[in-house]
């Protein structure tokens, strides 16, 4: 913001330099510095720029320009194309104070479309365009482990370390490993996403402590407790303390050192704030893929030449190790790509439909404008008469646009700069680099450059029309106060038709979003999605080896909250749906429950593809599918039977059990699942429940495999989720929830939301794009439907005559509505049959923001053609209707 | 020649400000003594139109400022200028004779 601000000065203070030129001038320019100065020191803010930049505008600040060119120019002498040009502006000011309610409508509408357009591009700019804050950011990549079958996952600690050996393409590779965990800091509990660290890491991102230091090769390989922090965590948490290292963060038993801060605006992964050192084992799994990686291209080389070696590296990494790894190939993407990418289909989108909106309202403004312009023609004439050059007369009506669009485009920065803030208070969370989004020197130099562009579009258009008249013509029409003519008539049926075409792109944009969110919200998620409170709870990793106290914490948690007034459940799972913190892996299905009681046993089984499965793997508690409301179809829950010394009970969801046990009885099957957690005890499945759809509404349920949390505890180690329902309101147990957690577990820090907060969270992307096109498109029907009202109003004012003399000689009020209405016709539907041929074309745009419908819907199109069809000859019916009221005798005498 | 409101005062403003009356100084006199709030532009505006009436003259000046500023334009009145004034003044004067609030 500031930044803007800076950038703002600069220019105003510049255009002063160049007004005020001469000793003289910089005496004045200087005195108003320091009255802006003050001004800021009072009041602050964007009220005193405003303030400095509304002197720019003032007529004494123009008379002191003349009167400094004057004195430079040694008196007398005139310093013409300046002093023409600010007649030229007085002139524009002067026939605009004339018309103000023309001028107002000029500027709001030209201040909403710049406004709706610069709000977006200050979106793009910051998330899509603006280069990551990190030095060299193109060269830095993500690297990804390709499996056989599974496509793109993390990296295993042995993989990294052989890519990281033997690659040559990277100036740095570093591995890193995020999560979100607890810590305490001076008494206080908070969480925060700590991310492991591997030697390079910071190199390869190309930052280094902004004061302090980096890790230690001795502290990487260690695995010291010390840690770099963000600056945001650093201000934000920490209180900014400007010695570091003096209080230690307890992340569980461990107290961590703090070693140093990085630059504000470096923190990745995911707005990390903390950073801890660990490399990874080298003599570690090369199975398990925990480890992130990413890595600096070395000077001079391209992503091409960088994926080649990785995909050379992978084979050669295979043929060694054969069936030990799973890795087939590795992959560079391009980090920006990799943080951003998503969410680029729906920024494109709606750049594109503020752009439309843009035109759209742009050509009411030449509606207005030619209207205007006609009634002016005799003026124009005369002057012409009287020896006004056409050159002369073409720069004062582009002045007069420039002023127009000036002021437009300063509404439109203030529209914009709160467009923006309500759209990110709208925004989901979801956008990346949202805390980047703000009005600053790109957006101006944005909003600059399509207010000039379209000024010198509307001058231009506004200018030959006003000129290719004959002046005898335009005078002698003018003598008959009629205004206009043919060709102007056919221009602005041409842009209505413009009007209507991207009008109807933009309707056919919303409806399918639309028809997307219904098709979504009418999907059954396989669980309740109101009615209860979900407790999310995150633990410090020192305190997961820490079982026995871990489990204390939790047992005498889930006591509490079910003690609590109005509780009737407490579910317990490891990861809830749509938290991402769930993981998956395969599985053994075994014959009998000693046939694998250790890995090298689990290894020897795996071999057979026929015994392997692959799942989502959960623990949950019994009351959790209650809670949920999580039918149980065959079987049963887990209950007292699953005791100490039996087998581990488990659930599976309906498409696990079908797609593993098609034509079998899944229950009384035995898996082994000791990858997950190391726990080796084989489960056996006695239950099967309903799919749910884990990753969101428009993701496919997936297998998922429920171990019984009340024998896996170790799968909660990690945090855990608490899902509490009542009889009655659910929302009500908020605050005793809460409470409760805060008396019972005071270390834990845990998030307590509804269920209805949750779901409607998951829907709230879809729902900011569609409250935004839809927007647009409405906006833009507004501006149609005035824009072909405007239309024939006009071609029905051109004709009064012609009306009134067919009235006279008989002819119906539905006649003349007839004509009026055909008139009109042709170009309305070349509009709409324009505008269907480029929703068809754009469509493709859309695709990955649809649900259940494609971008060529055919209903869609033609509802939404025939709707604006319908709206178009409703608003020229009313101009129509009043043809007919012509009093012949008044309209001949004319 | 009459003058105008803002000249006359701007004049008066030259007049008591001796050699410290450049644009600021003028500025703040305006404000401080006749409660006139003035932009900048302004006051430059009037005091370039005086010295194009040959009313005032200036010349570029070594700032007085400790921090030593810029040259400053100070500017003072011409024998015209006093005359433009001391004729104002006149005027006025022998309008207000006789005049007594009813």
């Amino acid at each position: 913001m500031s930044a803007s601000r800076r950038w703002t000065e600069r220019v105003i203070a510049r255009a002063f330099r160049l007004l005020f030129p001469g000793a003289l001038g910089e005496e004045a320019r200087s005195d108003l510095e320091r009255a802006y100065l003050e001004l800021r020191a009072r009041r602050g803010g964007w009220t005193a720029t405003l303030w400095y930049a509304g002197h720019l505008l003032t007529p004494d600040t123009w008379r002191l320009a003349r009167a400094l060119r004057r004195r430079d120019t040694g008196g007398g002498a005139r310093f013409v194309p300046w002093d023409a040009l600010s007649q030229d502006l007085r002139f524009a000011g002067r026939t605009l104070r004339k018309s103000p309610g023309f001028a107002t409508v000029v500027v709001a509408t030209l201040g909403l479309g710049i406004g709706a357009a610069t709000a977006l591009f200050s979106v793009v700019e910051a998330v899509l365009l603006r280069p990551l804050p990190y030095g060299e950011p193109d060269r830095i990549v993500q690297l990804w482990q390709v499996n056989q079958g599974f496509g793109r996952t993390q990296f295993s600690e042995q993989n990294f370390h052989d890519v990281r050996d033997r690659s040559r393409s990277f100036e740095a590779l570093g591995a890193y490993e995020a999560d979100e965990s607890a810590i305490v800091y001076r008494g206080r509990a908070m969480r925060a996403t700590t991310v492991a660290v591997s030697d390079r890491f910071f190199g390869a991102l190309g930052v280094r402590p902004a004061f302090g230091r980096a890790f230690l090769p001795e502290e990487l390989r260690t695995g010291a407790p010390v840690a770099v922090v963000s600056e945001a965590f650093w201000r934000d948490e920490l209180g900014a303390p400007p010695v570091l290292g003096s209080e230690p963060i307890r992340i569980g038993e461990d107290a961590y050192t703090i070693i140093g801060v990085l630059p504000a605006g470096a923190a990745f992964p995911w707005g990390a704030g903390l950073w801890v050192p660990r490399d990874p084992e080298p003599s570690g799994t090369r199975t398990g893929h925990n480890w992130r990686v990413i890595g600096r291209l070395a000077p001079g080389v391209t992503l091409e030449n960088a994926s080649e070696e990785l995909t050379a590296l992978a084979a050669e990494l295979k043929r060694e190790h054969g069936d030990d790894t799973a890795m087939v190939d590795a992959l560079p993407m391009p980090l920006r790509e990799q943080l951003v990418g998503s969410a680029r289909p729906a920024l494109i989108v709606l750049l594109v439909a503020a752009l439309f909106l843009l035109v759209v309202a742009c050509a009411n403004v030449v509606g207005l404008l030619l209207a205007r312009g006609a009634s002016r023609r005799a003026e124009i004439a005369v002057r012409q008469a009287l020896g006004a050059g056409r050159g002369r007369l073409a720069v004062q009506i582009l002045v007069e646009s420039l002023v127009l669009a000036a002021a437009g485009g300063a509404l439109g920065l203030v529209l914009a700069q709160v467009g923006v803030t309500s759209l990110l208070a709208l925004e989901p969370g979801r956008l990346p680099r949202a805390e980047d989004v703000g009005v600053n020197g790109s957006v101006l130099a944005f909003a600059t450059a399509i207010s000039v562009g379209v000024a010198l579009g509307l001058g231009l258009i506004v200018s030959a029309r006003a000129m290719d008249a004959d002046v005898g013509e335009a005078l002698t029409e003018a003598s008959r106060s009629r205004a206009g003519g043919v060709r102007t008539q056919r221009l602005q049926s041409g842009l209505t038709a413009i009007q209507l075409a991207m009008t109807l792109v933009l309707l056919v944009g919303a409806a399918l979003l639309g028809r997307s969110f219904l098709a979504l919200s009418a999907v059954d998620p396989g669980y309740r999605t109101s009615g209860a409170v979900v407790i999310d709870t995150y633990l410090a990793p020192g305190l997961r080896d820490q079982l026995p106290e871990v489990a204390r914490t939790r047992e005498v948690l889930l006591e509490t909250l079910r003690s609590l007034p109005g509780v009737s459940e407490v579910g317990i799972a490891n990861a809830f749906p749509m938290s991402g913190r769930g993981s998956d892996g395969s599985f053994l299905v075994l014959d009998r429950p000693d046939q694998a009681n250790d890995m090298a046993g689990m290894r020897r089984l795996s071999e057979d593809p026929g015994r392997q499965g692959y799942a989502e793997y959960r623990v949950a508690s019994s009351a959790y599918f209650r809670a949920m409301n999580i039918p149980l179809l065959r079987g049963r829950l887990f209950d007292e039977r699953d005791a100490p010394g039996e087998l581990h009970a488990a659930v599976v969801s309906q498409s696990l059990a079908e797609g593993q046990w098609a034509g079998e009885d899944p229950l009384g099957k035995i898996v082994q699942y000791g990858n997950m957690d190391r726990e080796l005890t084989p489960y056996v499945v006695v239950g099967v429940v309903a799919d749910v759809r884990e990753d969101g509404l428009d993701a496919e349920s997936l297998a998922t495999f429920y171990g019984n949390a009340l024998q896996r505890t170790a799968a909660l180690s990690a945090g855990y989720t608490l899902v509490l329902t009542s009889g009655s309101d659910a929302a009500a147990l908020l605050p005793a929830a809460s409470a409760a957690i805060r008396d019972v577990a005071p270390d834990v820090p845990v998030r307590v939301r509804t269920l209805a907060d949750i779901f409607s969270a998951s829907l709230a992307q879809r729902r900011f794009n569609l409250i935004l096109l839809g927007a647009f498109a409405l906006t833009a029907v507004a501006l149609a439907v005035t824009g072909i009202y405007g239309v024939i109003s006009y071609l029905v004012a051109q004709r009064t005559r012609e009306w009134a003399i067919r009235l006279a000689l008989g002819a119906s009020g539905g006649d003349v509505i007839r004509r009026v209405l055909a008139g009109g016709a042709a170009w309305i539907l070349g509009g709409i049959i324009a505008g269907t041929a480029v929703a068809l074309a754009a469509g493709r745009l859309l695709e990955g923001l649809l649900y259940g419908i494609t971008a060529t819907d055919p209903p869609t199109l033609v509802g939404v053609a025939a709707l604006l069809t319908g709206v178009s000859l409703l608003a020229s019916y009313v101009p129509a209707a009043r043809a007919t009221r012509t009093d012949p005798m008044s309209a001949m005498r004319e | 020649m009459a003058l105008g409101d803002l000249q006359q005062m701007a004049m008066l403003a030259v007049a008591r400000l001796g050699i410290e009356a450049y644009g600021a100084s003028v500025r703040e006199e305006l404000a401080r003594v006749a409660g006139r709030t003035v932009t900048v532009p302004t006051v430059y505006v009037t005091l370039i139109r005086l010295e194009e009436q040959g009313l005032v003259r200036s010349g570029e000046v070594a700032s007085t400022e400790p921090r030593g500023g810029r040259p400053r334009r100070v500017f003072r009145l011409t024998p015209a200028g006093w005359a433009a004034l001391e004729e104002s003044r006149a005027a006025m004067t022998r309008l207000w004779e006789g005049v007594v609030r009813p």
